[in-house]
């Protein structure tokens, strides 16, 4: 029975560690949608100082846990969230309300599927 | 390139120490779950070594889980002759007193030629002096000869011959004493000395190999290009 326990255990571990990797992933993501919705609604609401607030926050948040994201998630998919966070920034700057919305939208797509790659789902196990 | 280079270094450590831990055996002949084991981790190994895009942890996880379940599978093996069966398979006999076993031989897909090939290995070529031919779970065949056709043995012709089949223990490996051999036969550095100076050594370091067989033979063999 003890002989059994170091390989369950190890399994149990590994189980727990990528369970709790897909779940602050999750967390990461869902606070930077969040405020990527406030930054894109405060945008097209003309109130560019809090909507470009918001942005920061949210890429702030993101570029905190960078470091765990480029240890759990693909390299492409953070690097193209971080060009998005970029660009949202500059059209944010430029008070270009049409762009920073459709970035702000590209950027929720993009750290949602970061999210989805990582959950367990059925439809990622297949 | 230098990300490469160190991720290649981590991989083969954990390599390394996951087959370490798996113990002798899966370095040996490899059984079907063995090997599926050892294809499938070369092959996780290799991706994050290749594609520096990917995590690091997208190659070691896998690879510690598959390890843990290796491990895991043969615990729950030692335990379960029924579970046993059904992961590594059975031995079949193929040649049972001398008699070609067909059935055997067609449930295993097993050819005449490939039975004449493995009986070639070890230097059979007469199938009637084979009594018992057995295929092992790892594919390798098991030949057991007629005993008119093997080499008689002392004991088969009433002689007795002295056992000197032992062990040598090495005291000396590369120029390294092994001080813990030593301590064990209940000898000293200086009986080694004593040993290193009747075989025209000076010090330990000048010589590749020490052992003393039980009958307590010496065999000493210096490292090639010594002063």
């Amino acid at each position: 029975m003890k002989r059994l326990l170091a390989p369950l255990l190890t399994l149990l571990l590994l189980a727990a560690l990528s369970l709790g990797c897909a779940a602050r992933v999750e967390g990461i993501t869902a606070l930077c949608c969040s405020e990527l919705d406030s930054a894109a609604a405060l945008a097209a609401a003309e109130r560019w100082e809090a909507g470009c607030a918001a942005l920061a926050r949210a890429q702030a948040h993101f570029s905190e846990n960078e470091g765990f994201l480029h240890a759990v998630i693909k390299h492409d998919d953070i690097d193209e969230a971080a060009a998005l966070f970029a660009e949202a920034a500059s059209f944010g700057a430029e008070k270009n309300a049409a762009q920073f919305s459709a970035c702000a939208a590209k950027l929720r797509s993009q750290l949602r599927l970061m999210a989805e790659e990582e959950a367990l789902t059925l439809e990622n196990i297949l | 390139m230098v990300t490469a280079f160190v991720r290649t270094v981590i991989l083969y450590f954990v390599l390394m120490l996951g087959l370490r831990l798996l113990g002798k055996r899966q370095i040996g002949e490899l059984e079907p779950t063995e090997l599926v084991l050892t294809l499938l981790i070369s092959d996780l190994a290799a991706v994050p070594m290749q594609d520096l895009g990917i995590p690091l942890a997208n190659g070691i996880v896998p690879i510690a889980t598959l390890l843990a379940l290796s491990l895991l599978l043969s615990q729950l093996c030692l335990k379960s002759l029924r579970l046993r069966r059904l992961v590594c398979g059975e031995p079949s006999v193929l040649i049972c007193n001398g008699i070609l076993q067909q059935a055997a031989m067609a449930k295993n897909r097993f050819t005449l030629d490939e039975l004449f090939e493995q009986l070639r290995s070890q230097g059979i070529c007469d199938l009637a002096s084979v009594k018992y031919a057995v295929l092992e779970t790892d594919g390798e065949l098991s030949v057991l000869l007629y005993a008119d056709q093997q080499p008689l043995t002392p004991h088969q012709l009433g002689r007795a011959v002295a056992d000197e089949v032992s062990l040598p223990t090495v005291f000396i490996n590369d120029g390294r004493i092994l001080r813990e051999n030593l301590k064990r036969e209940q000898l000293s550095p200086v009986w080694l000395e004593e040993q290193l100076r009747a075989h025209g050594y000076r010090s330990a370091k000048e010589v590749f190999l020490l052992s003393r067989s039980a009958a307590g033979k010496i065999l000493c063999i210096g490292k090639e290009g010594r002063a």
